[in-house]
């Protein structure tokens, strides 16, 4: 691991530790304890501070620091903040956020945004001895620790630090990994020379030293396991908690002339020797007894409680490359696929005669599922971590349109792919803001159709099966029908003779182009449109449903899946073909009486079940597949959910050979999109399969030159996608 | 008398290290310059003091003249300011 390594690790953790300020923020307008969220806010800072110092980042450490110095004011009033305190807050986390972005990315920080905030917080927190202004009055000083004037209870930690061979050639000086541990308080640092060696022996790629260090501080230990963890590559470093039990004990014990301190601790005279020594130093300083002070923090500490063991403090998280885990996951997927295919050989064996192969095949099986759903919670991440930015984002929207609005969130520990949670955000944040903009009212509107001023917002999720269900609900004013069609008209995008249904009407807002804002305003109208969070969720392999309520809001539903590596598909035959079908779009499949079907001239055929009339979508035909069923009633019709545009359809196929968890695999990446197709696989026998993208099948039914010309091209990459490399 | 660069990086020590061996070598007593130097690295310092136990062994003399804020800092980071007093030259 290199220095650019580490910065890359130092980024990745700014970004949990911003999710986690944003978090406590949100905590707090949410009534959560002050004290603990502001403290929590500090410390992630404060790691923020410590780190871009360590890599020379001047302006994102200043700003941490006016940040964290108007944290410690913060950190000593009791009373609550007011609405200017917080939105600095936000507003600090937002610039934090902007920093630690262009300096990840190497570009020049937005200043003109920054600034404003940069400059709020140093005038603030330069007057923390002054007489409070009105601008302060929010803040009463008083502490919040018992017994501490400042900051949280001091802990004290005993660190070893050994730099190991590959730590000075990585480009990694152990200067900065104690100038990193420094800046979380005071340190007492002891280097241990003794393996100097001579001139001749020196060897600039090879640090023979290590370091004792006796840190003093108010941070966690998780703060210093953040710069352990910078470094756990190249370095040994074990930290001791040696944070005095009881001050009183201490005390009793601190001039016990036979207590030991663990490790060497030179003492010179009054305390550690300081620069301030050096107009006057004349001879070498030589070790000397332990001091009362040191003896006072060694002598009752946590670690003598427990008999003396010593407490290692290990990192109980460790990062690794979204690469390395995208290839487990590949490696999964094909031993999955190698598993099917075991199964396939073993069905045509007999069990009485080999009982032993099969309990083992089955055995074998669960192992894989497990390794599967193991491998699978190794990319998983809460949803919370997009969900905790829209307290902030609120508290924007409602600066900016004067209204009102409550948002709650539930499910938000939901657990989904690391791929889809960092894509969500943008499709998200557009219809949070979609539903501010258009969908609640202003609080006088409200008030006058006998709502409370205050509009409500919610945004869940849960998982049910393999997906992941997604709500964003608002009370608003609903859908405009009657606007919505008429733009649609206007805009070209449908006849202004066709007769919709309500929901058709609704599901008109996520056509390309559609906006009804005459004006494009800066909540919404950002020339992104419905359309684009369709898009970003299909991309996923999700779904986007919109219902609403005149007068009484709307409902967003986003499914996604779990993953976006393993599908559960149902599999079936075309002709010599097999096409998948994702499970989760199926209803049931039915093979229906000649009575049930009804021929039209343009549209094909439609399938009446229970009353409801479905278009029948031939997949032979769609893909020109020959020697396959073409009669319905001959061959079996799949009801599903999600087809053309999120409407039911039927399709018809010629057999199901069973249900079966693929591995999925880009057909875009090996080859290109294919309208009808979204991926492709490989089966438990070896051979190559299309997975059916039900929302484009059937757009471009009739177009046979076309039709065929996709179909050949999508099967032919299909043959070419096979192998583990896939 | 050497004066010191103003980043004393790992290159630099280790174009330095024959530079200073070659002087103890040759009987010579080693002084430093370090009044402009601006950056200071770990290897930088096991250099310095590599050189300074060899002059000892050899009983020669190892002194660093004017030592710069950044110099005086990165020994006390690294916790070797008692070892800085050691070979400082004081003033005049």
């Amino acid at each position: 691991m290199d220095l650019d390594d580490l910065k890359q690790t130092f980024f990745l953790e700014c970004d949990d530790l911003l999710a986690a300020a944003e978090e406590n923020l949100d905590a707090l307008t949410q009534g959560a304890d002050q004290a603990e969220a502001v403290n929590a806010l500090f410390r992630h800072v404060h790691s923020i501070k410590g780190g871009a110092r360590a890599f020379e980042l001047e302006y994102l450490g200043s700003f941490a620091h006016a940040f964290e110095s108007y944290m410690s004011l913060a950190r000593k009033s009791d009373g609550p903040l007011g609405d200017q305190a917080l939105g600095l807050l936000f507003d600090s986390v937002d610039a934090l956020r902007l920093l630690v972005e262009a300096a990840r990315d190497g570009l020049e920080p937005d200043r003109q945004r920054i600034e404003p905030t940069y400059q709020v917080l140093c005038a603030k927190a330069e007057i923390v001895d002054s007489p409070p202004d009105e601008a302060y009055d929010e803040f009463v000083p008083v502490a919040v620790f018992d017994d501490e004037p400042a900051g949280g209870p001091t802990s004290l930690f005993q660190i070893t630090f050994v730099p190991g061979p590959t730590m000075l050639t990585s480009g990694v000086d152990p200067l900065m990994v104690l100038r990193s541990i420094k800046s979380l308080g005071s340190v007492t640092v002891i280097c241990d020379t003794a393996a100097t060696p001579a001139l001749d022996a020196f060897d600039p790629a090879t640090c023979p030293w290590q370091w004792s260090i006796t840190l003093e501080t108010t941070e966690s230990v998780e703060a210093l396991n953040d710069i352990v963890d910078m470094v756990s590559d190249l370095a040994t470093i074990r930290i001791e908690d040696q944070t005095p039990v009881d001050d009183s004990a201490n005390l009793a014990l601190s001039f016990d002339a036979d207590a030991s301190y663990p490790g060497e601790l030179i003492d010179l005279g009054d305390g550690p020797q300081s620069r301030s020594n050096l107009p006057t130093m004349s001879a070498p300083p030589a070790t000397t007894p332990l001091s009362a002070t040191s003896i006072k923090s060694a002598g009752a500490s946590k670690n003598e409680t427990k008999n003396l063991q010593p407490q290692s403090v290990a990192p109980k998280t460790v990062r690794v490359e979204v690469p390395k885990l995208e290839r487990l996951g590949n490696m999964v997927g094909e031993l999955v696929i190698t598993q099917a295919f075991l199964m396939r050989q073993a069905s045509r064996l007999s069990f009485d005669e080999n009982p032993d192969l099969f309990r083992a095949l089955e055995e074998m099986s669960q192992h894989i599922r497990d390794l599967q759903d193991s491998s699978l919670a190794l990319r998983a991440q809460p949803l919370k971590s997009v969900f905790s930015r829209f307290g902030h984002l609120l508290r924007d929207l409602e600066k900016a349109t004067g209204k009102k609005i409550n948002l709650t969130t539930a499910g938000e520990d939901t657990e989904i792919d690391k791929t889809v949670v960092e894509r969500l955000n943008e499709p998200l944040t557009h219809l949070i803001r979609n539903a501010v903009d258009h969908g609640i009212e202003s609080p006088d509107k409200r008030l006058s159709v006998g709502k409370p001023a205050e509009g409500r917002i919610r945004l869940s999720a849960e998982q049910r099966g393999n997906q992941v269900f997604i709500e964003l609900a608002d009370d608003g004013g609903g859908i405009n029908r009657e606007r919505v069609r008429a733009k649609a008209v206007e805009k070209g995008l449908i006849d202004a003779e066709l007769v919709l249904t309500d929901e058709e009407i609704d599901d008109l807002i996520f056509l390309p182009g559609f906006s009804t804002n005459e004006a494009v305003t800066d909540i919404s109208g950002r020339g992104v449109g419905m359309d684009a969070v369709r898009q970003t969720i299909f991309d996923m392999g999700g779904r986007v449903y919109v219902r609403s309520e005149p007068g009484r809001g709307s409902r967003f539903l986003l499914t996604l899946p779990l993953s976006l590596a393993v599908l559960d598909a149902m599999i079936t035959i075309v002709g010599d073909q097999r096409f998948l079908i994702p499970v989760h779009n199926v209803r049931r499949s039915i093979r229906p009486e000649p009575a049930q079907i009804t021929r039209f001239d343009r549209q094909g055929a439609m399938v009446s079940v229970n009353g409801e009339m479905l278009r029948i979508i031939s997949i032979a035909s769609e893909f020109n597949v020959p020697g396959a069923i073409t009669d319905p009633c001959r061959g079996l019709l799949i009801l599903v959910d999600g087809a053309g545009d999120q409407q039911r359809a039927a399709l018809l196929v010629d057999d199901l050979l069973g249900q079966e968890p693929v591995v999925v695999k880009s057909l875009e990446r090996n080859y290109r999109k294919v309208p009808g197709i979204a991926a492709a696989t490989i089966l438990g026998d070896g051979r190559a399969a299309l997975i059916l993208d039900l929302l484009t099948l059937g757009q471009a039914s009739g177009a046979t030159n076309s039709t065929r010309q996709r179909a050949e091209q999508a099967l032919a990459a299909s043959v070419k996608i096979g192998g583990p490399s896939a | 008398m050497h004066e010191l660069a103003n980043v004393c990086d790992h290159e630099y020590a280790a174009q330095l290290q024959p530079i200073l061996l070659a002087e103890i070598q040759a009987g010579q007593n080693i002084a430093l310059e370090a009044s402009n130097v601006d950056e200071i690295s770990t290897v930088f310092v096991q250099l310095v003091e590599s050189a300074a136990q060899s002059a000892r062994l050899a009983e020669l003399g190892f002194a660093v003249h004017n030592p710069s804020e950044a110099f005086i800092e990165g020994y006390e980071d690294l916790g070797l300011f008692p070892n800085l007093m050691q070979i400082f030259a004081e003033p005049g």
